[in-house]
C-alpha cells in the first residue's frame, strides 16, 4: 500500500510553498542573531498551520500525526529551524491534548492557536534519565508550588504555556503541572547560545515558590513519567519528520545547484563516485520517510508504537547528519560557507540526533522491545 | 620497521602539549572564533619559541628539523584547541614553496623575516569563477591581472605566493603556470570580500583582486620541478594533521566527560554501549595517525610513495576528525550543542578544513587514477 497525500495535504504543501521565500529570506538572520522569528509564527497562526493538531472544536485544524509530519517535513526542507519552532510547540501541546481535562482544555486550547507552548523535563542532573528530576511540587491550600530549575526547554523562553514535570511530596515518581508563564516564581534563565536550530534556542526555566493553581495538574499525581512517555512515542515521530526535510532538502539544494553549474573543471555531479553517493542518499531519505509515516499512521489508526515511533526518530536523525554531512562535500568549499544552507542544515540536524531522547536511549528502548 | 618516537620526537611532543596547555585558553578561543579573529599574540609567541620554523633549516632561523617533527607539532597544538592549532599551522603555508623552490635570496628576503618579524603568508591558488589569473612579462619581471578566491589568510598575509598563468614566450599557444612572491601590500592587491565559514573562524578567507600589479622579475619561484603540485601535498599532509589533532582532541574530551556524567546512577562510561561507540573513535584515530605519520616520514625520506599516501592519509584523517567530533557532541548529550563548550566548535572547524582546500571526492578520484595507472 503506497504513501497517498491527500488533497488536504497537497493544499497544506501548496500554502507552504506560498510562504517558502519569505521564510527562506529569514533563515540567516534567525542563525546569526538567534532571534525567535515571531513574524513567522504570526504568519504559521494566520494561515492555521500553528493550530493543526487543536481539536476544531477549539478553532484548530484537528489534523492527525501524519498530516503534522507532511509539513513538518515540507518545511524543514527550506527552513529546519522554522519547523522545529512548530514541532516545539506541536510537543508542548502533546501531553495536553492527550492528558488535560474538558476544563484545562476550555482555557488552554484556544489559547494555543497563536501562544506557544512548550514541554520541560530535563534538568542538570536529569538528561537520559528522567529519574534524576528534583524539581519538587508540594501541596499549599488550593495550589501547589513549585521549585526547580528546567534546562535546555526547547523556545522556553517564547512560550506562554509549560508542561513541567516534577517530584511530588507524598507521591512516587513525576508529577505532570500545566504551568502559564504569568504565574508567580516562574521566570526564565539562561537562554543557551547553540550550534543549530538557532530560531529555537534552549532555555533555562526557573521555579522559584511559583504558585501554581490547584486546576493545573495534568493528569494524575504520579503519572508524569507515563505523560512524558506517551508525549514522546507521539512527538519522536515528528522530529523525524523533520529529519527526513533537512535530508531531502540538502539533497535537492545538491541537484538544483548543479543546474546552475558548479566553477569547478569537472562538475561533481558529473563524477560517477558522486552520483552513487547521491543514491545511497536518495535511498535513506525514502526508507527514513517511510518510517516515519509508518509511525504516524500508527498513531492515526489509535495503536502508536512506542518501537516504530523510536526506530522512526533513530534511523531519520542519524540520516539528516549523514546526508547534510555529504551534500557539504559535494557543494566543496562553497558548501562550508554561509552562502548556502547545508553547513547550517548539518548544525541542525546534529541537534536533532540527541533532544527527545538520544539516539542511544532510543537504541536502549528498541533492544529492550526486542528482547522482552 | 619499528614504530616509535625518537627520544627527541617526544620531547617535542611534549613542549609542544605544554606550550599549548600553558597558552590556548578554550574561552580565549571560543572569543576569537565568534569574532573571527586571528590569535595573533599566541602566533607571536609558537614563533618566538622556535615551534613554527621548527622544519625550517637553522640558517634561516628555524630547528632544522623534518615535516614529521613539524606534524607532531601541529597535531598537539589541534589537539588542545581546534581553531588556534589551524591558524598557527597556516600561517606559514607558503613557507614550503620558498624553502623548497625559492633563491637564496628569495628565502633570505621572505622567510627569515617570518620568524623574526612574525609575518603571516599564503599560497593564492584557486582562481575564481570569472576570472585566471594571468601574468606578462614586461621590461622589469610581470604585470598580473586577475582574481583568486578561497586565499586562506589573505586579508592578513604580509606575504603571498600566486599562482598565475603565463604564456610560454617560445610557444605563444601554451600557457604554464609560475609561482611569483607578491606583497600583501603592494599596489594592484585588493581584497575584495571575506566568506563567512562554518568552522576555521579565526582565519580569514578572502577574495584578492589582482589589478595590473607589477612584481619585480627576482619574486618569481623558478625551478625544473611543479612547485604547485608539491605544495599540494604537502598542504595535504597538513591538513590531515589538523584533522588527526582535532580527531584526538574530540575523542579525549568524550572520554572525560563520560567519566564524569552520571546518569541512572552510574558514570556514563559504563554503559557499553558508549565503551562501543569510543572503541570505534579510538580504532579510527590510531588507524588515521598511522597514515599521517607515514605520509610524513615519506615526506622527509622523499619517498617515491609520497602519493597516493598523502592523498591517503588527508581523506582518512579528515572523515575520522568529523566523525570524532560527531560522536563526540554525541556523547556530551546536550551540552555538546552549547557553544559554552569547546566540542561544537571542532566540527565545524574538522568540516570546514575537511572542504576548503580540496575535497575528498578529490582524494577518491585521485587515489583512484593512480590505481588505473590513468
Amino acid at each position: 500500500m503506497s504513501i497517498q497525500l491527500s488533497e488536504k495535504h497537497k493544499s497544506l504543501i501548496q500554502k507552504i510553498g506560498d510562504m517558502k521565500e519569505k521564510i527562506v529570506s529569514r533563515n540567516r538572520t534567525m542563525d546569526e542573531t538567534q532571534e525567535f522569528p515571531w513574524d513567522i509564527c504570526k504568519m504559521f497562526a494566520e494561515k492555521h498551520i500553528l493550530d493543526l493538531p487543536i481539536p476544531e472544536k477549539y478553532g484548530g485544524g484537528g489534523s492527525d500525526s501524519f498530516t503534522c509530519c507532511v509539513v513538518i517535513e515540507e518545511i524543514a526542507r527550506f527552513s529546519p529551524s522554522a519547523a522545529h519552532m512548530l514541532a516545539g510547540h506541536w510537543l508542548g501541546f502533546t501531553p495536553l491534548e492527550l492528558y488535560c481535562t474538558s476544563v484545562q482544555k476550555d482555557e488552554y486550547f484556544p489559547r494555543l492557536r497563536s501562544e506557544i507552548a512548550a514541554f520541560a523535563l530535563t534538568e542538570p542532573a536529569a538528561g537520559s534519565d528522567a529519574g534524576g528530576v528534583i524539581t519538587k511540587a508540594e501541596r499549599k491550600g488550593n495550589n501547589f508550588i513549585l521549585n526547580g530549575t528546567k534546562i535546555y526547554c526547547t523556545q522556553g523562553n517564547e512560550a506562554k504555556v509549560v508542561t513541567i514535570f516534577s517530584t511530588f511530596t507524598g507521591s512516587k515518581g513525576l508529577t505532570a503541572f500545566i504551568v502559564d508563564k504569568s504565574f508567580s516564581g516562574f521566570s526564565v534563565g539562561t537562554i543557551e547560545n547553540q550550534m543549530g536550530m538557532r530560531g529555537t534556542p534552549a532555555a533555562e526555566l526557573v521555579l522559584q515558590d511559583c504558585v501554581v493553581p490547584g486546576g493545573n495538574l495534568l493528569g494524575k499525581e504520579g503519572q508524569g513519567f507515563n505523560i512524558a512517555m506517551a508525549t514522546l512515542d507521539r512527538t519522536r515521530p515528528k522530529d523525524a519528520a523533520l529529519s527526513v526535510g533537512i535530508a531531502q532538502g540538502a539533497l535537492e539544494y545538491v541537484l538544483d545547484y548543479s543546474k546552475k553549474g558548479f566553477p569547478s573543471k569537472v562538475p561533481p555531479l558529473k563524477s560517477q563516485g558522486v552520483q552513487f553517493m547521491l543514491a545511497d542518499m536518495a535511498i535513506a531519505v525514502q526508507a527514513a520517510r517511510l518510517m516515519v509515516y509508518e509511525a504516524a499512521a500508527l498513531i492515526d489508526e489509535g495503536r502508536v508504537s512506542t518501537q516504530q515511533s523510536s526506530m522512526a526518530k533513530c534511523f531519520a536523525t542519524d540520516t539528516a547528519v549523514k546526508i547534510s554531512d555529504g551534500a557539504i562535500e559535494i557543494l566543496g568549499a562553497e558548501g562550508i560557507t554561509a552562502d548556502h544552507p547545508v553547513e547550517m542544515f548539518l548544525r541542525d540536524a546534529k541537534l536533532l540526533q540527541i533532544v527527545e531522547g538520544t539516539n542511544q536511549i532510543q537504541r536502549l528502548i528498541i533492544s529492550r522491545i526486542l528482547l522482552s | 620497521m619499528e614504530f616509535g618516537l625518537t627520544d627527541t620526537q617526544r620531547d617535542i611532543q611534549r613542549g609542544a602539549r605544554r606550550f599549548a596547555e600553558k597558552e590556548f585558553d578554550s574561552k580565549i578561543g571560543r572569543d576569537l572564533d565568534k569574532d573571527g579573529k586571528f590569535p595573533k599574540s599566541i602566533f607571536e609567541k609558537a614563533c618566538r619559541l622556535g615551534w613554527v620554523g621548527i622544519d625550517y633549516p637553522e640558517e634561516y632561523g628555524g630547528q632544522s628539523f623534518g615535516l614529521f617533527e613539524k606534524v607532531l607539532v601541529i597535531e598537539e597544538f589541534c589537539r588542545r584547541d581546534s581553531g588556534i592549532g589551524i591558524s598557527i599551522s597556516l600561517a606559514d603555508m607558503a613557507s614550503g614553496i620558498i624553502l623548497r623552490h625559492g633563491d637564496e635570496q628569495q628565502k633570505r628576503r621572505f622567510l627569515m623575516p617570518l620568524l623574526e618579524e612574525k609575518w603571516i603568508n599564503t599560497v593564492a591558488a584557486t582562481d575564481s569563477v570569472n576570472a585566471r589569473t594571468k601574468a606578462e612579462e614586461d621590461p622589469s619581471g610581470y604585470v598580473v591581472s586577475g582574481k583568486k578566491s578561497f586565499v586562506v589568510n589573505g586579508s592578513i598575509a604580509n606575504t603571498i605566493v600566486l599562482f598565475c598563468e603565463i604564456r610560454s614566450s617560445s610557444d605563444p599557444d601554451t600557457v604554464k603556470p609560475i609561482p611569483l612572491i607578491v606583497e600583501g601590500d603592494r599596489e594592484g592587491v585588493k581584497i575584495e570580500g571575506r566568506k563567512t565559514t562554518m568552522g576555521m573562524r579565526m582565519v580569514p578567507v578572502n577574495e584578492i583582486a589582482f589589478e595590473q600589479v607589477k612584481i619585480p622579475r627576482d619574486h618569481c619561484i623558478g625551478g625544473e620541478e611543479d612547485s604547485l603540485a608539491a605544495f599540494l601535498t604537502e598542504q595535504r599532509i597538513r591538513t590531515a594533521t589538523q584533522a588527526l589533532g582535532i580527531a584526538q582532541g574530540a575523542f579525549e574530551r568524550a572520554i572525560e566527560h563520560a567519566k564524569i556524567r552520571e546518569q541512572f546512577g552510574r558514570k556514563i562510561i559504563q554503559f557499553q554501549g558508549l565503551q562501543f561507540m569510543l572503541a570505534e573513535l579510538c580504532t579510527q584515530v590510531e588507524a588515521a595517525r598511522s597514515l599521517v605519520y607515514r605520509a610524513a616520514c615519506n615526506y622527509d625520506a622523499k619517498s617515491s610513495d609520497l602519493e597516493p599516501m598523502a592523498s591517503m592519509a588527508r581523506l582518512f584523517a579528515t572523515d575520522v576528525a568529523v566523525r570524532a567530533a560527531v560522536d563526540s557532541i554525541q556523547i556530551h548529550g546536550g551540552i555538546g550543542l552549547m557553544k559554552e563548550y569547546p566540542i561544537e566548535r571542532m566540527l565545524r572547524d574538522a568540516k570546514t578544513i575537511q572542504n576548503l582546500e580540496e575535497t575528498n571526492l578529490l582524494q577518491r578520484a585521485l587515489i583512484g587514477k593512480r590505481m588505473t595507472g590513468l
